[in-house]
């Protein structure tokens, strides 16, 4: 089993691997604009260097996003990504990630839960 | 449990939804910290006015005050057995079944018992000139729909004759300024913008392989390969190759950019056969090579965990 040994924390977000499984999660009060959007993705992408994970994506921290940044997200934001679980916790994140899946189109695989365990065991599928 | 909402976020919404209709969707509605049904409401409207903006009114909206009329005629014509013998084509995109299933269906088929008994009643009561009646028509894969028809006899003939005006089809919206804009694509179909939508989330999703052949697209699409090629250009203005090639290429690009990925490997990570058809390919779009561009130097900022 490999332990959480690399951990990168930017402005916006915090994102580690544990046991193949890349987790990612937004700092409280974060804006999705194109700029965070690009900022988080680039910084994922270097984090990641060439391999490509299911990324558990705790979005609980984020209060609004925006047309360009959740384009950016659903296109660029794809890249060494083989699928995302979304973790969500309240009515209004639920909205905006239905709205992400079905209007943005995320281009892997995209599901929301509201526990993180059945998010891993989806993930897991992925490994 | 009753929940109160506060006057003010109502207000607020009612004004979102009038710029709205007057073509600003520019404005949002403030967020609360709430975290209930209204608030839903407020991020949903916000969404969506940013995704009408950018989608169908990015050239500018103007309302000119007018309904679309869309309503069609379409008769059907029936024999004394109430036995469908023909029908206008509209009748097939509205009812979602093909010619060859509605010839010689009994009418009963295709509207609800109800329906069937009300224009029973209608007949027996032995009509001469043509008469109203609403029948609820049952849709292949779709909600019934009440529909009003005139129905009556042809002169000198046994046969019915069924006359439907028929209601626009909710999912086939297509912007009026289209039309406008180029007129002799005006038969391009309003189903067809969801098709051509469809066709290019599909190219944006699988950028990383080849793209499938014309003919592999069209069977996926159930559709020909003239209507895929000719709308997707109506719509996007660009060929499908070209617009898949040029998103894969700036999806190189990116990778390019930001990554340690072995050129080769980016290439193939794009679609792309072989590495020379790539680095020709980057170098016409871009005006440079692939081995030209400045990569970023990788991983400082990794930091240990312990």
């Amino acid at each position: 089993m490999i332990a959480a040994h690399d951990f990168y924390e930017n402005d916006y977000a915090r994102f580690w691997i544990t046991d193949s499984i890349l987790f990612f999660k937004y700092k409280p009060n974060t804006i999705i604009d194109l700029k965070v959007a690009q900022r988080v993705v680039t910084d994922r992408i270097h984090f990641q260097n060439e391999k490509p994970y299911p990324v558990l994506c705790d979005i609980r921290g984020i209060i609004a996003t925006e047309k360009a940044g959740r384009d950016y997200l659903a296109q660029s934001g794809s890249i060494l990504t083989q699928a995302v679980g979304l973790i969500v916790h309240e009515k209004v994140l639920l909205a905006i990630s239905n709205f992400y899946v079905q209007i943005s189109k995320p281009s892997v695989p995209t599901q929301i839960f509201t526990n993180e365990k059945e998010a891993l065991v989806y993930l897991k599928g992925f490994i | 449990m009753k929940k109160e909402y506060s006057e003010g976020r109502i207000v607020t919404i009612h004004q979102m939804l009038f710029e709205m209709a007057r073509g600003n969707f520019n404005s949002s509605i403030p967020l609360s910290s709430n975290d209930d049904e209204l608030e839903t409401l407020v991020v949903l409207i916000n969404m969506v006015s940013e995704e009408m903006k950018e989608s169908i009114f990015h050239v500018g909206y103007v309302n000119n005050h007018r309904t679309h009329q869309f309503i069609s005629q379409s008769p059907f014509i029936l024999d004394d057995s109430f036995l469908i013998k023909s029908f206008t084509p509209e009748v097939t995109s509205f009812l979602g079944y093909s010619e060859s299933e509605l010839i010689d269906l009994p009418f009963g088929n295709i509207i609800t018992t109800a329906s069937l008994e009300k224009l029973y009643d209608l007949l027996d009561a032995n009509i001469s000139l043509s008469t109203t009646i609403t029948l609820n028509f049952t849709p292949k894969d779709h909600l019934p729909v009440s529909v009003s028809c005139t129905i009556g006899r042809l002169v000198n003939r046994s046969e019915i004759i069924l006359n439907l005006i028929i209601p626009p089809r909710q999912d086939s919206y297509r912007p009026l300024m289209y039309e406008i804009e180029n007129e002799k694509h005006n038969k391009t179909r309003k189903a067809d913008a969801l098709l051509i939508q469809k066709l290019y989330d599909y190219i944006l999703a699988n950028l990383e392989e080849p793209l499938p052949a014309l003919k592999e697209l069209s069977n996926k699409f159930g559709t020909n390969g003239q209507k895929l090629k000719n709308g997707f250009r109506y719509f996007f203005k660009t060929s499908i190759y070209k617009f898949y090639n040029d998103e894969r290429l700036k999806r190189a690009h990116f990778m390019i950019e930001h990554t340690t990925i072995p050129l080769k490997n980016i290439s193939m990570m794009n679609g792309f056969n072989n590495y020379p058809n790539f680095s020709k390919s980057f170098k016409k779009r871009f005006g440079f090579s692939p081995n030209e561009m400045k990569r970023e130097e990788i991983s400082p900022t990794i930091l240990p965990e312990d």
